[in-house]
């Protein structure tokens, strides 16, 4: 009996050991990656964001625009940051289908007359995808602006604005963590925009198109 | 057969519960220790949760959201994650910097020689400088451990302050791995450490005061803060 005991006991032993190294103990919901392989063995991958739905936050300086008021409210720079040339933001982000995959932060600053937009896109099952490319402050403004928008009225209609120069590879996939640690490869970012709320709060949707091919 | 599956169960939960013991003062998977010395670059900024510019979550947790009114994660694919956004101040205390950080449970997370891995993607701007990001495995353990699971739910009084160092990867020795990407930070690549000193951890709310230094070590050439 007493050696049936200590059997137990290294049974109880054996199996706590085992379940805190191999048991899952986080298990991400993964839906499946909606990616299309092309034939130069690439990837190409579309992500969306719609506004305003899945804006989460937004805060910049007075020179980036619409964008750039604080969102929600009480999200505040500190006021030594005021003078600087900065404009973050986070959204969901959507596959294709339109289904919530992941977060997207994207940050805007002019480096030496420079303008660069950075995205992380981190779906929690694949990892972080990073995204580097050009925009220039007041595109979206102009273009609406264009279109019959007037600060601070209501507006409907619709623009189509391609964020980046026209050349190919101003807009970078420059890698990333786990599954998008080796990719390299370029993206579109497209503002399909539809209506502009009184307060400059913006309708409409962003599509990332992605093109990745492993850069080993 | 009554008595022996008796016995034997009972041997399966002292066993158990022996493993249990001591998986929780597992010393494998504690706290990697503060760092001095080291030549690197240091931010501070305090706790998103209470002087954080915003921070967001599935809603389920104690931990507020700030401001209240930013959505929550809630769906299901990023319910477990959090989103933080603060802002980074230099060694005279000036606001240098913005810091977006989303975290999440590691798959990765292993409770014999690991600890409770999060995931955390850091993407970080100083104006006027430029840009980068940190991809770093911060173990949580040590933190649960001593501050959460006994004040939460052992409702016991808390034993502060404490210091933690919560970055073990995935660089060389437990650092984070950093990716300089526009301004002076393009194509650098180097390490980061992060240090957390609580001086106050509200039983309802969670961690009140919280001073986080970030280290980093971006050089010219690749090396790490595990080697300084």
């Amino acid at each position: 009996m007493k050696s049936l005991f200590v059997a137990g006991i290294f049974l109880g032993l054996i199996t706590a050991v085992g379940a805190a190294r191999f048991y899952p103990w986080v298990d991400h919901p993964r839906p499946a990656s909606r990616t299309v392989v092309l034939h130069n063995g690439g990837r190409l991958e579309d992500f969306l964001i719609r506004y305003p739905a899945d804006r989460i936050t937004s805060v910049g300086t007075a020179e980036m625009g619409l964008r750039a008021k604080a969102y929600p409210k009480g999200v505040e720079l500190p006021v030594e940051m005021a003078s600087e040339s900065v404009l973050v933001e986070h959204f969901k982000l959507r596959d294709d289908q339109g289904d919530v995959i992941g977060v997207a932060a994207r940050h805007t600053s002019i480096i030496e007359d420079e303008a660069t937009t950075i995205w992380a896109l981190t779906i929690p099952s694949r990892g972080t995808m990073h995204l580097l490319g050009v925009a220039e402050p007041g595109t979206l403004e102009r273009e609406l602006a264009t279109a019959g928008w007037i600060y601070g009225q209501a507006w409907s209609g619709g623009i189509d604005l391609s964020i980046g120069f026209e050349q190919a590879g101003s807009n970078r996939i420059i890698g990333g963590s786990h599954e998008f640690a080796d990719l390299v490869g370029t993206y579109a970012e497209n503002w399909l925009i539809n209506g502009v709320g009184r307060a400059g709060d913006l309708r409409g949707t962003i599509t990332l198109q992605t093109i990745a091919q492993s850069g080993e | 057969m009554k008595y022996v599956l008796i016995t034997v169960f009972f041997g399966f939960l002292l066993g158990f519960a022996l493993a249990l013991v001591g998986l929780y003062y597992n010393p494998i998977i504690a706290d990697s220790g503060v760092i001095t010395g080291v030549n690197a670059r240091t931010f501070t900024y305090q706790s998103p949760f209470t002087e954080g510019l915003a921070v967001t979550h599935s809603g389920r947790s104690r931990l507020p959201l700030r401001p209240t009114a930013i959505p929550e994660l809630w769906e299901n694919t990023i319910r477990n994650s959090l989103l933080s956004l603060v802002v980074l101040y230099d060694e005279e205390n000036v606001p240098v910097g913005i810091a977006s950080r989303v975290s999440q449970l590691s798959d990765s997370t292993e409770l014999l020689t690991r600890g409770v891995l999060i995931d955390d993607d850091w993407l970080v701007s100083i104006p006027g400088e430029g840009s980068f990001f940190i991809e770093a495995d911060s173990n949580l353990w040590p933190f649960l451990k001593e501050t959460l699971i006994p004040v939460w739910y052992l409702d016991r009084p808390w034993q502060g302050p404490k210091h933690y160092r919560p970055t073990a990867g995935p660089g060389d020795e437990g650092t984070a791995t950093v990716s300089g990407v526009t301004g002076s930070f393009a194509n650098r690549k180097g390490t980061a450490v992060e240090i957390y000193h609580i001086s106050d951890f509200n039983r309802t709310t969670g961690p009140g005061r919280v001073d986080a230094q970030l280290y980093l070590h971006l050089p010219e050439v690749v090396t790490s803060l595990a080697a300084e």
